[in-house]
């Protein structure tokens, strides 16, 4: 019964704290809690609750007005107006349509041309059969040499993609807390030339160069600095870890819809710092669309998330 | 200028009143994001969301509820939808059988909790040290617990508007928070708080 009487006395206390109560029904809590310690002690602690979560307050950082108001600025001049857009795929499937059906015209008169001319003059048709093959046998050479000049590009650029895919990474051991952060900034430099484990190589892409003036702080062990990226424009954002230890480290890009995008890094490593630049490429070296993407960085047994924006404006 | 004013303005074209809008409401939508999602970078993107949001639907808005109840709706789907993402990548990572690092991120997050303010007198209840263990504990509390909790006693709100935010009757929001409140001590009293 006591029980029953103080379950109600607390919801009566609750709506107290809340300054949903009445006089009377304060007065009532009033005399109950003077007898009773329990409920006295359940008040206490709800007050402390209460006024605590009252002064939990957070500022809002400077620059998210600015962030916000780019971001919508960038959405309207994304947007083009939809009669233009319209217009362009009519104009394009016109265009296709009519390429296609001059190829067929083209194909079926020459078709048309030969079989009039074999039954007017066989020897014609052979000798036009045989300049025909010869110009056969003339352009493909030349189409062979393209063909292979194609294919070469293509096997550059490949190489070119796959090489850029390759993950980058700077070792360099941790500075001791008295160098200042100008002699941090040389030995990265140093160790550019010279990559240390393996898979490594070193960049050639121009885009941004990784920010050794960045520091890892002592609290942190992993952040990223550049996180909002164009990759057309070739640029990386800059994943710096921080391993204590030798472990495991694996760094996984997501997308929104938490489907793996890339995998940058998933080997062991030993203790010092290390910094994995991501140039907006998934896995099959195709720059990946605008949106947030989410980076797993995974150190042993502790995961930390972080984000990257991907912006092609 | 009033906020039915400025509201009609932009849906003429003077885009560049909204930022008044994003003034008014940033701090407590982005203080709500961050006590939610527990984490500064999916609250600050959370917080873009929210706002562009906002601003494309804004000739949606009839004025039925007041913008600041429609703009804590959309806080607040939008902080479960991030959170629904942040628990996926997590699954897919269950494997390695990690532990999460936010514990540096909260330590992080609880030193920047402002101290009090100037004119606040002297209150024996509230001290940093209190501040830190209820901010920490509120984040084990389950999702609803956690919004209804934070709606109500980190961000304010009435019960009514608690309600029309949630979409649940006002004795519905009451329970929840009576629930969420007996959590929360139960946990203070284990860390001796209490």
């Amino acid at each position: 019964m006591k029980d029953k009487k103080c379950d109600k006395i607390k919801e009566m206390i609750m709506e107290s704290l809340d300054g949903a109560s009445n006089a009377q029904n304060k007065a009532f809590i009033d005399s109950h809690i003077s007898q009773c310690s329990g409920c006295a002690k359940y008040a206490k602690d709800m007050e402390l609750i209460i006024n605590n979560s009252k002064n939990i307050r957070f500022n809002a950082p400077d620059f998210i007005e600015t962030r916000i108001m780019a971001a919508i600025q960038s959405q309207n001049t994304a947007k083009k107006p939809v009669f233009a857009h319209v217009l362009r795929v009519g104009v394009s499937f016109a265009a296709v349509v009519f390429a296609a059906t001059f190829l067929i015209y083209n194909n079926i008169s020459d078709k048309q041309h030969k079989v009039e001319m074999a039954a007017v003059n066989p020897s014609v048709e052979t000798q036009k059969a045989v300049i025909v093959k010869n110009d056969i046998i003339k352009k493909e050479p030349v189409q062979t040499a393209k063909a292979e000049e194609a294919v070469k590009e293509a096997a550059t650029v490949k190489s070119a993609e796959t090489y850029e895919k390759k993950v980058l990474v700077y070792e360099y051991r941790p500075a001791p807390k008295q160098e200042t952060a100008a002699n941090i900034a040389a030995p990265v430099n140093k160790t550019a030339e010279q990559p240390v484990s393996s898979g490594v190589m070193a960049a050639k892409d121009p885009g941004v160069e990784p920010t050794p003036s960045t520091p890892l702080l002592d609290a942190e062990k992993a952040l990223v600095a550049n996180n909002l990226i164009n990759p057309n424009l070739g640029q990386a954002a800059a994943i710096k870890i921080k391993v204590d230890e030798t472990a495991r480290v694996k760094v996984v890009i997501y997308d929104k819809a938490v489907r793996e995008v890339a995998k940058l890094i998933d080997e062991e490593k030993t203790p010092g710092a290390y910094q994995i630049l991501w140039y907006g490429k998934n896995d099959n070296s195709e720059i990946v669309r605008e949106g947030i993407y989410f980076v797993y960085i995974q150190i042993g047994k502790r995961v930390i998330k972080k984000n990257i924006i991907v912006s092609k404006n | 200028m009033e906020e039915a004013e400025i509201i009609s303005r932009i849906k003429k074209g003077e885009t560049a009143l909204f930022s008044e809008i994003i003034k008014q409401y940033k701090g407590v939508v982005f203080g709500h994001c961050l006590s939610f999602l527990r984490n500064r970078q999916d609250a600050e993107d959370v917080c873009q969301e929210v706002f562009v949001s906002v601003f494309n639907n804004l000739k949606k808005f009839r004025g039925d509820s007041k913008l600041g109840t429609w703009i804590y709706r959309i806080t607040v789907n939008s902080c479960k939808n991030r959170l629904k993402q942040v628990q996926r990548l997590r699954s897919r990572m269950a494997e390695e059988n990690y532990t999460a690092g936010e514990d540096e991120e909260i330590n992080t997050m609880v030193n920047n909790i402002k101290e009090k303010e100037e004119n606040e007198p002297d209150n024996l209840f509230v001290s940093k040290e209190i501040r830190t263990a209820v901010f920490k504990r509120i984040g084990e509390l389950t999702e609803e617990q956690r919004q209804v909790i934070i709606l109500r006693d980190v961000d304010g709100l009435p019960y009514d508007v608690i309600g029309k935010v949630l979409k649940l009757s006002v004795s519905a929001v009451k329970s929840k928070l009576f629930r969420a409140r007996e959590n929360l001590r139960e946990k203070l009293e284990k860390d001796k708080i209490l």
